[in-house]
């Protein structure tokens, strides 16, 4: 009888590990909250606006302009050195400083937010 | 009982479950959907290895509610389907996008290949633990092989997974990964070097050893330092390891009890001759120190107090479970109805017969013994052939299918009883039995 128990529980805990999996990595690939939603438009953007030709998103150091990794962890901005907060990351791609390119013909306000949301994954 | 079985099986799935669950809240993919299967399918296998030393590590809150033989045979089940995911994972990355060079390629990274050879460890581990028997490979050597193994693949994957997975960028990933190897190893070196040092530091000692039959011995052993013994329940069996000097092996084994746990001064085990180790057992001397770790399993009828009209039905050396109750019944004056049907070879293999006639006689509990010997002698006038349906229709009483059947004895044995009381309308859930090889 034990045996019968046993080699149902398994399958079941079987099914439900493929069938988890598969959830998961549909959910993942669709995208499912708002946040998420927003973080992988920001990624989009991210490349379709052509800043990771000059960012990196997993390092910290330069490729033209500085890396993104841990952006929000960190106190400064790594080129202006202005506090780490969502409007000094605004203003940065309005109103660059140094070299970077203006992009406030080019963006919307949404956008922008959902590349501070991406950013904020890094 | 059941209740925490099912708390544990609901925690089981939703540990091996957790990696997945937080890399999806806390990062979006930007792969295809069979990229992320195969990622997802990795995390679960990876759970899954990482809770087998739970599963194999003899944790009493892990196995009392299942008993021992059911959450072996879990933990087996586990790590051949762990493996055919661990062996999707590569292709489902290639078919999704990563290149089929991960297959094939030469050219990768030190972790790739750290995640390649954990895989074929793996496997050559599955190949062991199923074909040990066919392979010849003794349980000892096989047991030391499936130690090393384990922490091998373990260490592998976690360096594999480590570097190689997107998700282990995360910190909450890091902190998790962490925790869950670092816990899954001091769970393996508490099992293998911690507890048997402490078992070895409190031993019991050998107080008696008498020949029961040919070749099968009842050894007694008693703490040591004089207290009592572990508590346990009449049926269940112990992990015991002799020390014994004059040049004779220390391996650890696995033995029914049979004594009654009404007596607390004393645990024995009754072994019969059965393979190398076995065949020692009567150079067992008294005063010969041990370390015994139990009790383990969940045949025995105090789990069930409601059931009180039982058959049990023994062949050989599977008597002792059966015993060890019987002894239980007696020494508490039990009311059960208890029809004993036990076959052996021939008259000289039957064991406890004095004890049983005795049992039958003083009516606690209310026993009838039927032997059934295989090769009879001239003069008997007992049964004889197998335990088969006729017979257990012919001893077991009325209405068969309202009673409790106890099956214990060799595997072919057990299989041909099994068959015939489903022949004869008992249901499953009226039939209990003991799967003691841990490899078959």
């Amino acid at each position: 009888m034990r045996k019968t128990v046993l080699k149902h529980v398994t399958t079941s805990v079987m099914i439900i590990f493929v069938a988890a999996s598969i959830l998961f990595s549909a959910l993942r690939v669709m995208g499912i909250s708002e946040v998420q939603i927003s973080t992988k438009k920001g990624a989009m953007l991210f490349s379709k606006k052509g800043c990771s030709q000059c960012h990196y998103t997993d390092r910290q150091t330069s490729k033209i302009g500085p890396g993104f990794k841990d952006l929000f962890k960190r106190d400064n901005l790594p080129a202006s050195q202005r506090p780490v907060t969502e409007e000094n990351i605004r203003q940065q791609l309005i109103s660059p400083y140094n070299a970077m390119p203006s992009f406030k013909e080019s963006i919307t306000d949404d956008q922008i937010n959902y590349l501070i949301e991406y950013l904020n994954t890094l | 009982m059941q209740k925490k079985g099912t708390i544990l099986l609901i925690l089981y799935c939703l540990i091996a479950l957790l990696p997945s669950g937080v890399a999806y809240l806390s990062w979006v993919s930007t792969k295809s959907f069979m990229y992320e299967l195969g990622r997802n399918i990795a995390f679960v296998a990876l759970m899954i290895i990482a809770l087998q030393f739970f599963l194999a590590s003899r944790l009493h809150e892990i196995e009392s509610p299942f008993g021992f033989d059911v959450v072996i045979r879990f933990h087996r089940y586990m790590g051949i389907f762990a493996t055919v995911l661990l062996l999707c994972h590569p292709l489902l990355l290639a078919v999704g996008g990563h290149g089929w060079h991960l297959i094939y390629g030469l050219q990768l990274p030190w972790f790739i290949w750290f995640g390649k050879v954990a895989l074929l460890l793996l496997v050559v581990n599955i190949l062991l633990s199923l074909y040990q028997t066919t392979l010849s490979v003794k349980f000892e050597r096989w047991r030391l092989i499936h130690d090393i193994l384990g922490p091998t693949i373990l260490i592998l994957i976690f360096f594999h997974s480590w570097f190689a997975g997107n998700d282990l960028r995360l910190d909450i990933m890091k902190i998790l990964w962490i925790i869950i190897f670092g816990f899954t190893l001091a769970v393996y070196m508490f099992h293998r070097f911690i507890r048997p040092k402490l078992l070895k530091n409190n031993p019991y000692r050998v107080s008696d050893v008498k020949t029961e039959a040919d070749d099968v011995w009842t050894i007694k052993l008693k703490p040591a330092d004089g207290s009592s013994v572990f508590n346990y329940a009449p049926g269940q069996f112990q992990f015991i390891t002799f020390y014994r000097d004059r040049q004779l092996p220390v391996e650890e084994h696995h033995w029914t009890i049979s004594s009654s746990p009404a007596q607390k001064n004393y645990i024995s085990s009754t072994i019969k001759a059965l393979g190398d180790f076995t065949s020692t057992i009567g150079q067992t001397r008294v005063g010969d120190t041990a370390s015994v770790q139990g009790p383990f399993g969940r045949f025995s009828y105090l789990y069930h107090p409601e059931e009180k009209n039982l058959v049990f039905l023994a062949g050989g050396i599977g008597i002792t479970p059966l015993m060890s109750m019987l002894r239980h019944m007696r020494d508490t004056k039990s009311n059960h109805m208890v029809v004993l049907i036990y076959g052996n070879e021939d008259e000289h293999q039957i064991i406890f017969r004095e004890e049983l006639s005795q049992i039958e006689t003083e009516g606690y509990p209310k026993l009838n013994v039927f032997h059934v010997l295989h090769k009879p002698p001239a003069k008997w006038t007992g049964e004889t052939g197998y335990i088969d349906k006729e017979k257990i229709q012919k001893f077991g009483g009325e209405k068969l299918h309202e009673k409790i059947f106890y099956v214990c004895g060799p595997p072919p044995m057990v299989g041909s009883i099994i068959k015939s009381l489903k022949q004869l309308g008992v249901p499953d859930r009226q039939i209990r039995m003991e799967v003691f090889s841990f490899l078959d």
